[in-house]
């Protein structure tokens, strides 16, 4: 009977810290989603202003580490071809990269000057966007870390207290 | 030349859907803002819809289709004044110059765009060829005179395809050309490759400034001719001189209406006193029409067009 109840309050704890092991997981990626969209700047801020490439050549040559970037950078194609505003870009960003609404804005709003800027304009006004996404990024990272700690702690806690309850 | 209707907007590709056969005819697209589409064809000039006026946003579609919607990477292209499209079409450009420190950066507003329609005439200069080269099959340096749109680049651009290929009349078994073209135009160089066909000898040096683009080929290429459009500028002088001495020879065009009208710009004068061509071709109004042959060496005129 022991071993039961030894292998049943093993279990709970492991369960509980498993939900909120996934809890914490979906601001991991989402932190490695803002990561991809940055690199992703920068690579189309030096193919654009030092190799004077377009949008479609750099869409093209660069690697995607996921197919959800790929997506919002192909849609952000669609939308400079079809000269739409940053502002329906960030609703569907917000939809589906689910990554914080102020980093968003500044990503969105690429495809408003992206099109007619002129490379020293265009390097100028990337490396802004680039500051701003990054500083969001921090603080979003900054945040994550102290939920991150303090989950894994109540994870502990609140496992033990459960397996007590069900035990 | 319905490649060319992919970079319009669905409303201006509407006017070309009613009016077929349009683009067969044309040399030129004008497109100006408030005003309606004007094609120029050989004949006349065409408002195939008067009613449809050209608007801004027209204008900023159809140059975001012709740049992938990424003006930054056609910027230098830009700072000349037109673009380039693939079959060697060319743009040109018009509206707000942007200055920095009186170098011209670009266009702010661009308010029309002019297309001018490559067209490849085969064998359009097979007449001049025999002008050209000597009895001794020694090439002639040979400038070619004529207005905007005498068919000056056209002419070139088959003549070095001659050269460079051969030909049986008068017999010329073909050279080595090296084409110096400083805007692409000649070859109608897309991403790096010619659009145009311009014979089997001929290497290209496209975007290259004529003075580069002579030493390099010299001193590289080893051609026996080099071809190059419009002289006329401050260097001109030096860079033939040290083509001639290096025993090459220069077939080049010059904007100009005659011998005499050429001869107003400083820097052609100081070549023609100085005899580094042998040969005028002098082109009339109206597309590849040779009004008259000039000979530098005997001072005549060696044919006209009344034969």
């Amino acid at each position: 009977m022991i071993w039961v109840k030894s292998a049943l309050f093993t279990g709970t704890v492991i369960t509980v810290r498993y939900i909120f092991s996934l809890i914490n997981s979906d601001g991991d990626q989402k932190i490695d989603k803002m990561k991809e969209m940055i690199d992703f700047t920068e690579y189309l801020r030096v193919y654009s202003c030092d190799m004077k490439m377009s949008f479609e050549e750099i869409y093209q040559k660069y690697s995607f580490k996921s197919s959800e970037t790929k997506k919002l950078v192909k849609l952000m194609h669609e939308f400079l071809k079809e000269k739409r505003s940053s502002q329906e870009l960030l609703v569907y960003i917000n939809k589906f990269m689910l990554t914080p609404d102020p980093f968003n804005m500044y990503f969105a709003e690429i495809i408003d000057y992206y099109g007619s800027a002129y490379s020293d304009l265009l390097n100028k006004k990337l490396n802004l966007a680039l500051e701003e996404m990054k500083k969001s990024l921090d603080e979003y990272a900054a945040r994550h870390n102290e939920i991150k700690a303090l989950n894994n702690r109540i994870s502990f806690l609140a496992g033990c207290l459960a397996a007590i309850i069900i035990v | 030349m319905e490649a060319l209707l992919k970079y319009f907007n669905q409303r201006l590709k509407n006017v070309f859907f009613l009016n077929k056969g349009l683009l067969d005819e044309a040399l030129e697209i004008r497109i100006r803002i408030n005003n309606p589409l004007l094609i120029k064809t050989l004949k006349k000039d065409l408002f195939p819809d008067r009613s449809t006026l050209i608007t801004k946003r027209d204008i900023d579609e159809i140059l975001g289709s012709l740049t992938k919607n990424s003006i930054h990477a056609y910027e230098d292209e830009i700072k000349k004044g037109y673009l380039t499209l693939e079959g060697g079409h060319r743009v040109g450009l018009g509206g707000d110059c942007i200055y920095d420190r009186d170098i011209l950066k670009g266009f702010k507003n661009i308010s029309s765009l002019n297309i001018r329609i490559a067209r490849e005439f085969l064998g359009c200069s097979d007449k001049v060829l025999r002008y050209l080269i000597g009895p001794d099959k020694e090439i002639y340096n040979t400038l070619l005179v004529g207005p905007p749109l005498s068919g000056k680049t056209t002419l070139i651009r088959d003549i070095a395809r001659n050269m460079s290929n051969g030909f049986k009349s008068p017999p010329f078994d073909g050279c080595d050309v090296t084409l110096i073209d400083e805007r692409g135009e000649i070859s109608a160089v897309y991403n790096g490759i010619p659009q145009m066909n311009i014979g089997i000898r001929t290497d290209v040096l496209s975007f290259c400034k004529k003075s580069d683009g002579f030493f390099m080929s010299i001193r590289a290429l080893s051609p026996r001719l080099v071809i190059c459009d419009e002289l006329g500028s401050a260097q001109d002088f030096e860079i033939i001189q040290y083509a001639l001495k290096s025993g090459v020879k220069i077939i080049a065009t010059a904007h100009g209406f005659g011998i005499e009208d050429i001869k107003r710009n400083i820097y052609l004068k100081n070549i023609i006193d100085n005899n580094f061509f042998d040969r005028a071709l002098i082109l009339g109004k109206g597309p590849l029409r040779l009004k008259e042959v000039f000979d530098f060496q005997s001072k005549k005129v060696i044919s006209n067009d009344m034969g």
